[in-house]
């Protein structure tokens, strides 16, 4: 299984979607929330045991991201998925450094229902 | 009687609109200003009114402000009430939308009593309940939510409704199409941000359909509505999901609280009601 993180920084139902596409094609889908969340929000969201769920502090997230990338396993090609175009932008400098696949996910309601895409960021 | 409202025409949804036709329909003379056009407004009118649409980077003529009012409404969001708080000072009368976020932002105002008045947001028949209940529409969706998907932690909260009631309608729509989204549901699902008594209550229960809401920690709220009565409140997402599976099973006692809901907005919660507010105030009735 390929290690994914998908860090969510704006809004949420594509992420969650995009986390179980992820685990069809045998990826390990983590996502990380930017922004500290209620137990019971928690608890309301992690109900799928092949996605792991964090809540981050908002001070806290950059710095999460970078010991996140930090760890990527250099053997495993691991893929991060971003929501925020400064953030991709920021990621982009770390590519030079870690070899990991870098996307940039745009969400928005289509007829009340959520849609999603990816961009590959090179 | 001659009135000028004024607000950004760029706001797709605006409830400067919903004046406008509500003064309308009192007989008046309403002109539509645009707010970079301040400067050239005739000074010939009788009322103005100035709705809060998110822009507060103007200079209110002084001219004419004994005839000025403006209705506030974003107090429960940090900076914007602050800006308009400053503001309050170039208008003769203000409104506030928010009882208890109003309230703390503008008590302190030396004029508050006399010059600031409770005034919160309604419906519009017309435009929000255009297929009313009596063409007997069978609801095709279990819940609907229009709007943005707000952040932590109303978007979880909604994409858990977009699982569990796949046959929803969660997401934006036209202000004109709002309405029909509701009126295709069987209950308006409401989660409000900061306790703000927002605009979507009212737009959910003209429509004749349930509205369920999270529990609004503005003292008017309850004041204004009654929990299983005519609408439904909620204290935690728990909660919530037994609630709506309840409502969902129980039709009857569904359609009861939508319907009690509905006769109470429409009787005294719609734009028309608060345009004549607003009259009454200013002694112009």
């Amino acid at each position: 299984m390929r290690p994914a993180v998908i860090f969510v920084e704006r809004g949420w139902g594509g992420c969650k979607e995009y986390a179980k596409e992820l685990v069809i094609k045998e990826y390990s889908p983590g996502l990380i929330i930017k922004g500290k969340l209620e137990q019971n929000i928690l608890a309301l969201i992690r109900k799928d045991p092949r996605i792991t769920i964090i809540d981050v502090r908002e001070f806290l997230f950059k710095i999460f991201i970078f010991f996140k990338i930090m760890q990527l396993n250099c053997n495993q090609k691991g893929l991060v998925v971003v929501t925020k175009e400064k953030t991709a932008a920021w990621l982009k400098f770390f590519k030079k450094y870690k070899d990991f696949e870098l996307q940039l996910l745009n969400e928005k309601t289509q007829n009340g229902k959520i849609v999603y895409q990816t961009q590959d960021i090179i | 009687m001659k009135i000028a409202l004024i607000y950004e025409t760029k706001q797709v949804y605006h409830s400067g609109q919903y004046f406008l036709y509500a003064f309308q329909q009192l007989g008046h003379k309403v002109e539509h200003f645009d707010l970079n056009s301040l400067k050239d407004i005739p000074k010939t009118y009788d009322l103005y009114l100035r709705t809060d649409d998110g822009y507060y980077n103007f200079i209110w003529p002084q001219d004419i402000k004994e005839r000025s009012t403006y209705w506030i409404c974003d107090t429960h969001l940090k900076k914007p009430a602050k800006k308009m708080r400053k503001l309050s000072h170039s208008f003769g009368k203000c409104f506030f939308a928010h009882y208890t976020s109003g309230i703390k932002t503008l008590s302190k105002i030396k004029n508050f009593s006399e010059d600031f008045y409770w005034l919160p947001f309604a419906c519009d028949p017309q435009i929000h309940a255009s297929l009313q209940k009596k063409v007997n529409i069978e609801p095709i969706y279990d819940i609907a939510f229009v709007g943005n998907e707000g952040n932590i932690p109303r978007k979880f909260i909604l994409h858990e409704l977009r699982e569990r009631y796949t046959k929803s309608y969660i997401g934006y729509a036209d202000f004109r199409k709002m309405g029909t989204v509701y009126s295709y549901s069987k209950i308006g699902f409401n989660y409000s941000i900061n306790n703000d008594l927002n605009p979507r209550i009212f737009e959910i229960m003209i429509t004749g359909r349930m509205l369920i809401t999270n529990n609004i920690n503005d003292s008017k709220f309850l004041e204004l509505f009654k929990n299983r009565e005519n609408i439904v409140v909620y204290n935690n997402v728990e909660e919530l999901f037994s609630l709506i599976e309840y409502y969902l099973k129980h039709e009857d006692e569904r359609e009861a609280i939508a319907l009690k809901g509905q006769s109470l907005v429409l009787s005294q919660h719609t734009y028309l009601h608060r345009a004549q507010e607003i009259l009454k105030v200013c002694g112009l009735q």
